[in-house]
């Protein structure tokens, strides 16, 4: 009997040219985002200014996070850290809500069959555009708006109509600069928030809508009852976007002032981190550390916020199954 | 089997060839890389050396952007000794002085060839304290009895705290009021400059004389107008250096909070913010009587110093993005310069001496030239307009009468300067965390200008808790 051995045929396996041609995408990928996250990670753990090379542990996050009794640098660190976090959150959450509020009205809009308004094409790379602006140019436009001497072009005008007597320093005042932030924010990212929006509502069914039309229902309730709960991932997808943006919150904040330094009341978590490896001497473990915990922060909040959007989702299958 | 043979040849000559090439450009006349890797194996070369060794013919002078005095004296430089211009490399590692000293610090932690910095006053003695970075002048064979003629205080800052040597300076900065001539004679009856020091010699005349304009000027004319240009003054005015024995001293400044909060109540100072337009316009439109101006902000070669734009001449900008003057354009005559409270300093260009330094004869002849030589530092001021950091040259080119600026009604601001200057005194109160200390206390007092700190108090939480952020190991409180 003859065994019915396989014939071994020399093949030409072109697997390989597969990996050679993804490699140097993870080669960059190792080098650059890699080696800096682990890096950053090891830095956390060791010393600033003068002790940068020693280990020491969780010395930086304990400084961080909770400061200690009876060392000024501590506390300082420990003060500056969550003043500047709470800055970020008020920041975020004010630029949040303006934005989408109006890039949802918008988004609306312009998809809506029955308006039809003309131009959209028009009034969406309008209403984009301040996207494309760099954020510096945009900051020293409002500087130069909202200068605080009687130079300042708002104060001008305001002086000049006699609504004041003396210029108001609006880039010093707590409420004012922070609204301010929140409002160029908003201003900068609404128009890609509402694009991200219409492609939503572009996607959903338009035969959805003639039923519903059909049937009889209002815009409000089509709007509430067809529209929003499907557009619930594009939503998340946003709100988690913004958020991971929004806590990384740099450049504006960080330009928007008159003298040498960021205004108290915009200092952000990353200027925070900017400010602390910036300086003459680094702090580069305090910078570090605050890195980790900003990370960690935002992944948590991130994950919180997806799980508790699709846990009824998840729900409702269960029960349909 | 032949393919793989013929594709390791084709292969192997490409690499080959690459490497020619790169030979090749190293040889050359330039090349960034190339010459790079040159540097690397020269240093590694020399890696134990412990005297500075000159086998290199090109002087590399590492500077910033906005550093532009340094092209102007590679020019001089050669010219007066003959070397050619290629072999005096300029590199620049940052836009402005503060990138700069973040840039070299960065550009030292590589291995191209460094021979000199250039370095701002501010961090000088960060750079001097720190022998990774820099030499002390006796290894190019230098020392202070070298700069017999250097104004005294400039020596001090170029001197490490161990009492090492290992910075000089091409210029003394000292700074005068530079004020409007016309309105204070209109308001304070004052005719010439030596009537005008009278009323602000010291802080309490000073004071004084801010009370009595703005009330003659009809609550319009502030005596100063940015609280910077007070603090400039007032940094130079210490008992104590900033850290003594490794422990934070607030000392004098500590009264300043107290000053400049009565200033800008009182409309003493009319507080704008330095470097923006509103600082210029102030001065014009008569919102202010003057300001502290340092002896750079006084050139009048058409760059835009702070004096040319006191004046307006510099004030606007063409189509062609040409400086031009503005509408409000004051009189030659209406600015004037008189010295002020108190002896000060801003700002400086320092040199100090690699820790890679390899072209030790021609280093030394950089600093001897624009240090020390007489003749050539006469020359130099009287080309640039600068105040060199040489006695006997300012006082004959005060003597000669030859000095008149254009801008300060044909007035010899260097005499004035020169007063002031001989009054600078910072012996023994230079640290290493000068610059630190300063930032984090102008921040404190900006905040309470602001109104973000509440009190005087809390300033001064802010500042101690800035400076102990700032400088890790200092102990503060």
């Amino acid at each position: 009997m003859q065994s019915a051995a396989p014939k071994t045929r020399k093949m030409i396996s072109y697997a390989k040219y597969g990996y050679i041609f993804i490699l140097p995408f993870f080669l960059v990928y190792a080098v650059f985002m890699i080696y800096p996250l682990i890096n950053t990670i090891l830095l956390s753990f060791k010393g600033n200014g003068p002790t940068a090379e020693q280990w020491v542990g969780f010395q930086n996050y304990q400084y961080i996070l909770f400061g200690e009794e009876g060392n000024r640098l501590a506390n300082a660190f420990m003060k500056s850290f969550w003043q500047d976090f709470l800055n970020t959150l008020i920041l975020w959450v004010g630029n949040f809500v303006v934005q989408i509020v109006l890039s949802l009205l918008l988004a609306v809009w312009f998809s809506d069959n029955r308006i039809k308004i003309k131009g959209t094409g028009f009034f969406k790379v309008v209403v984009y555009m301040p996207n494309i602006i760099t954020a510096a140019s945009v900051a020293s436009l409002f500087l130069m708006l909202f200068g605080n001497s009687k130079y300042g072009a708002i104060n001008s005008l305001l002086l000049n109509a006699g609504a004041i007597l003396e210029p108001v320093s609006f880039l010093n005042n707590q409420v004012i600069t922070r609204i301010l932030v929140m409002l160029i924010q908003s201003w900068m990212w609404f128009g890609n928030t509402m694009l991200l929006l219409l492609s939503g509502i572009y996607g959903i069914d338009p035969s959805i809508y003639e039923a519903a039309s059909i049937d009889g229902s209002s815009g409000m309730n089509t709007f509430f009852k067809i529209t929003m709960p499907i557009l619930k991932p594009i939503f998340i997808y946003v709100f988690i976007t913004s958020m991971i943006g929004g806590l990384q919150m740099f450049d504006i904040p960080y330009l928007l002032h008159e003298g040498n330094t960021t205004s108290m009341y915009l200092e952000t978590s990353a200027v925070f981190i900017y400010k602390n490896f910036h300086q003459a001497v680094p702090n580069y473990g305090i910078s570090a550390a605050a890195s980790v915990i900003l990370f960690i922060i935002t992944a948590v909040l991130g994950i919180f916020v997806y799980k508790f959007n699709t846990e009824g989702d998840n729900k409702k299958r269960k029960k349909s199954k | 089997m032949k393919k793989r043979l013929l594709a390791a040849l084709v292969a192997s000559a490409a690499v080959l060839s690459l490497a020619g090439c790169n030979d090749n450009s190293g040889a050359g006349t330039s090349g960034g890389s190339s010459s790079g890797a040159s540097e690397v194996s020269k240093v590694e070369e020399s890696a134990p050396a412990t005297d500075v060794k000159d086998d290199d013919d090109t002087l590399t002078i590492l500077t910033w952007e906005s550093n532009s005095d340094i092209q102007v004296q590679k020019k001089f430089f050669c010219e007066k000794t003959g070397i050619s211009e290629d072999k005096i490399k300029i590199v620049t590692v940052g836009a402005d002085g503060e990138a700069g000293r973040d840039g070299i610090k960065q550009y030292m932690l590589g291995s191209e060839d460094a021979d000199l910095f250039t370095m701002d006053a501010d961090w000088t003695p960060l750079y001097t304290n720190d022998d990774t970075l820099t030499l002390p002048y006796s290894e190019i064979g230098l020392t202070t009895a070298d700069f017999p003629d250097a104004y005294k205080y400039t020596i001090d800052l170029g001197t490490a705290e161990n009492g090492i040597f290992k910075a000089a300076s091409f210029q003394a900065t000292p700074g005068g009021f530079v004020y409007r001539a016309d309105l204070a004679k209109e308001y304070l009856g004052v005719n010439n400059p030596d009537e005008m020091q009278e009323k602000v010699k010291d802080w309490d005349t000073f004071k004084a004389t801010a009370e009595t304009l703005y009330s003659a000027s009809g609550n319009k004319t502030s005596l100063c107008s940015t609280a910077g240009g007070i603090w400039q003054v007032f940094q130079c005015f210490r008992n104590q250096p900033w850290v003594k024995d490794n422990k934070f001293q607030l000392d004098t400044a500590e009264q300043f909070y107290d000053l400049v909060t009565e200033y800008k109540n009182n409309h003493y100072c009319a507080a704008v913010p330095q470097w923006e337009a509103a600082w210029y316009a102030s001065i014009r439109d008569g919102s202010a009587l003057g300001d502290f101006v340092p002896t750079w902000g006084l050139t009048t070669a058409g760059g835009g110093s702070i004096l040319e734009n006191f004046n307006g001449a510099t004030a606007e900008k063409d189509e062609n993005g040409n400086l031009v003057p503005s509408a409000d354009v004051l009189a030659a005559d209406a600015l004037a310069i008189c010295p002020g409270p108190a002896g000060w300093y801003w700002g400086g260009t320092y040199y100090g001496v690699s820790s890679r330094c390899n072209t030790k004869a021609t280093a030394k002849k950089w600093i001897e030239l624009f240090c020390n030589d007489s003749a050539a530092m006469k020359e130099y001021a009287e080309k640039t307009g600068d105040f060199v950091n040489n006695k006997p040259v300012m006082n004959d080119i005060i003597n000669a009468g030859t000095n008149k600026n254009k801008y300060l009604g044909d007035q010899d601001h260097f005499k004035v300067l020169n007063e002031v200057a001989n009054k600078i005194d910072i012996t023994g109160k230079v640290t290493r965390y000068d610059s630190q200390c300063k930032g984090a206390f102008n921040d404190s007092v900006q905040s309470l200008l602001k109104g973000e700190v509440a009190d005087k108090a809390a300033a001064i939480e802010k500042c101690k808790d800035d400076v102990a952020k700032a400088c890790p190991g200092v102990v503060v409180e």
